[in-house]
């Protein structure tokens, strides 16, 4: 381009953004890689596992989980098993307000085997809160399949 | 040709046009020197002003006088006539007026709006901007869409009064 | 005669100028009616088709919330695609507001194109923006995103939001035994996988610049906070401490990690400083302290506890820990969620057994439900704060759905494959 088409160029676009500026804009582009995760944890190697269930937003066992409690805290006592306990909600409410809800059913029912005398250094507790139903449905049939903590020895 | 003098004369009171005029206020006779009736009498086609009657259909295409040079017995206007016109207007804003998401109840633009007796809007101007120029706009915008009220038929001097001139307040409950 | 004229003009002038008080007329509302836009189907000078038609698009885009209305081509009197084309009176014919109006070139560098475009008010008649937009060929999507977001912005005085994304995730299906953390366009677009897991995932949260996400995952058998680099898809787990590790929630600026740790007894509010890599405690008491949002001003955390005896909305300065309730209606109030501005919280809230999403004005603790769908959860907050979208159920599957903050737009995301849970809208992205 010569000297002067430049400039006449110029000028023109200095005529036209008088009435108002022309803008450069840019439209950028955002890329994404996935990730993956191996699965490394799995539920291998469990023994037995039990279920004891919850009333709604409740974390205290009733007579019949305590009764399950004491006959599991012998077996595994003899037997020198390890427990991992979950503690499960159903699926109303918050997300992580469950995932903290659940975990105070795993430790409840991990205080009891430990007042029935379990060693702690054998029990470990996790909370999934609501993220693995044992049951799909919004009822209250699906909703007190839910509500539970399992015992699982290895 | 002989220059006209420029003599001090009382401007006669005229009326808008579509209204039947009720009375004459002033009848005040204007007084020509010789000269210039003379000219005046030369153009056969010219009415000659000292006839107040013939020569109010001849200013037709003059504004209207401005209310402070009428008699002091003319009517004050009721606030329910003022509120009725007020109304028709802010009816005709609104439903033109569609706000920006950007706009809260903080917000406040006041804008003086210029009339000609049809209901054309002629002039507007931001006396007092909201500071978002996007609200501003909106304002701006409403107005150019109404362009012209209509149903503003009204007495020249409750127009020139309170309608020629206004102030359009945009403040939105929101 | 003239000098008569002359005079009377006079008068009116100087009486014109004169300080009589004038009358002042409120307009406190306006119009409900969506605006009227047109867009012109953009002048292509390239040498191959389009492969989608950015009016479309832009269409599609603004019509999004029920602000806008958008004239189809087939109502158009003309198609200019200069301003010299532009007649007013044709759009004021077609009750049209405002017109946008571009053509498309190649640009001078490869794979690229520059559309230039104008935007008319059509009342006022007069350019109100005008521009040279260029992006990739590849991303005519984006280009187009990007154009929605210029005419919105010069309309409605806020940003928009169509260059956005949200991420979300969904369950195992037939078709997928994993657990996926997805991240699409807005407009449900362009949906890939960020991390997939059999295991769960939850709480994805976006860093301030939409660059990295932090989440949790149950990978290795219990909850831990990662954080992942979105374009290059690095990850790294964040100091594991034993209990619950989740709800990351990142700060304004981006140096810090707001979240949950149970290993004091039960569940607190912590920070993890990203750079020294160390956590902090914020709350201390001994019930349940969760769900941290970071104010805008970094100043405080919205977070939820049921120190009272259920769950409600508290507030807590970061530096002095002091904190304050701020929900004192209902029995459940939970998963805040503060506006752009600060001034309003977005939340859980239950009322006769059925959980909506709420919002409140922080000051005046007066609740109002937005939503009339009901097992509603996880509000996300669009960027210019104009709309909510959260989970819900349809029909006993999770769906996302959304409604904008005056709540008279409401709408369901597309299926975005399956079933979805937990939306989190990504920051305005550059």
């Amino acid at each position: 381009m010569t000297l002067t088409r430049k400039s006449l160029l110029i000028s023109l676009s200095f005529l036209i953004t008088a009435c108002g500026s022309i803008s450069n804009e840019r439209a950028s582009d955002a890329s994404a890689v996935s990730a993956s995760a191996s699965g490394a944890y799995s539920d291998q190697g469990i023994t037995s596992s039990n279920v004891l269930y919850f009333a709604y937003d409740k974390s205290d066992v009733n007579s019949e989980g305590r009764a399950k409690i004491r006959n599991l805290a012998k077996i595994i006592n003899k037997e020198g098993l390890n427990v991992r306990i979950e503690g499960h909600c159903d699926e109303r409410g918050t997300r992580e307000y469950n995932l903290a809800l659940g975990e105070s059913r795993a430790k409840t029912v991990a205080e009891l085997l430990v007042i029935n005398g379990v060693s702690s250094s054998k029990i470990s507790t996790v909370s999934y809160g609501e993220e693995k139903p044992a049951a799909s449905g919004s009822n209250e049939n699906s909703w007190s399949q839910n509500r539970r903590a399992l015992i699982k020895t290895f | 040709m002989k220059s006209l003098s420029l003599y001090k004369i009382d401007p006669i009171p005229a009326y808008i046009v579509y209204e039947k005029p009720k009375k004459i206020i002033k009848n005040k006779r204007i007084s020509i020197p010789e000269e210039i009736k003379a000219e005046l009498q030369e153009k056969q086609e010219k009415i000659l002003i000292s006839e107040p009657s013939i020569a109010l259909e001849e200013i037709t295409s003059i504004s209207p006088i401005p209310e402070k040079n009428f008699n002091r017995d003319v009517v004050n206007f009721s606030q329910s006539e003022i509120s009725k016109y007020s109304s028709i207007i802010k009816q005709q804003v609104m439903s033109q007026w569609k706000k920006p998401s950007v706009t809260n109840s903080d917000l406040i633009t006041e804008i003086r709006i210029t009339l000609v007796p049809t209901g054309e809007i002629i002039n507007t101007k931001i006396i007092k901007g909201s500071g978002i120029k996007s609200f501003d706009d909106s304002a701006l915008t409403a107005i150019a869409r109404v362009g012209s009220f209509e149903d503003l038929q009204m007495p020249s001097n409750l127009f020139e009064k309170h309608f020629r001139q206004f102030i359009l307040v945009f403040n939105p409950n929101k | 005669m003239n000098a008569l004229k002359g005079l009377i003009l006079i008068l009116l002038f100087v009486s014109s100028q004169s300080s009589l008080s004038q009358l002042r007329i409120e307009i406190t509302g306006g119009a409900e009616d969506p605006i009227n836009i047109a867009v012109v189907p953009i002048d292509w000078k390239l040498e191959f088709p389009q492969e989608e038609y950015l009016h479309e698009i832009i269409k599609k885009d603004l019509e999004s919330f029920g602000e806008f209305k958008v004239l189809p081509p087939e109502g158009m009197l003309s198609f200019p695609s200069t301003e010299e084309e532009v007649f007013y009176r044709d759009w004021r014919l077609l009750n049209v507001d405002y017109l946008v109006v571009g053509n498309a070139n190649k640009s001078e560098i490869e794979g690229e194109l520059k559309i230039s475009y104008f935007i008319f008010d059509i009342a006022r008649e007069r350019v109100i923006h005008k521009a040279i937009l260029s992006g990739s060929i590849k991303s005519i999507r984006r280009v187009a995103h990007n154009m929605s977001d210029k005419i919105y912005k010069k309309v409605q005085g806020i940003p928009g939001i169509f260059s956005t994304r949200l991420a979300y995730i969904d369950k195992p299906s037939l078709d997928d035994k994993n657990y996926n953390l997805r991240i699409s366009d807005i407009d449900g677009f362009n949906g890939i996988s960020l991390f997939s897991s059999p295991q769960p995932i939850m709480s994805p949260n976006w860093s301030p610049l939409g660059d990295r996400m932090a989440y949790v995952s149950f990978e290795e058998g219990t909850s831990r906070i990662f954080i992942q680099t979105i374009s290059t898809g690095t990850r790294s787990g964040i100091k594991l401490e034993k209990g619950i590790n989740s709800s990351p929630n990142w700060s304004p600026k981006g140096d810090k990690l707001a979240a949950v740790l149970s290993k004091e007894g039960n569940p607190d509010i912590f920070l993890y400083d990203l750079k020294r890599e160390s956590w902090s405690q914020i709350t201390e008491h001994f019930g349940i302290d969760t769900e941290p949002d970071w104010s805008p001003n970094g100043k405080s955390l919205l977070f939820t506890s049921n120190r009272s005896g259920s769950p409600q909305i508290y507030q807590v300065n970061v530096r002095s820990k002091r904190v304050k309730r701020l929900t004192f209606e209902g029995t459940y109030n939970a998963r805040a969620r503060y506006s752009p501005d600060g001034k309003n919280i977005v939340f859980v809230h239950r009322r006769d057994g059925v959980f909506h999403i709420a919002t409140q004005k922080i000051k005046s603790g007066k609740v109002r439900i937005l939503t009339d769908t009901s097992l509603d959860e996880s509000p996300t907050i669009s960027p210019n704060g104009n709309v909510v979208i959260y989970a819900t159920k349809r029909k006993d599957e999770d769906i996302l759905a959304g409604i904008t903050i005056d709540g008279k737009t409401k709408f369901i995301l597309p299926s975005l494959r399956g079933e979805v849970r937990e939306p989190a809208w990504s920051p305005i992205l550059d």
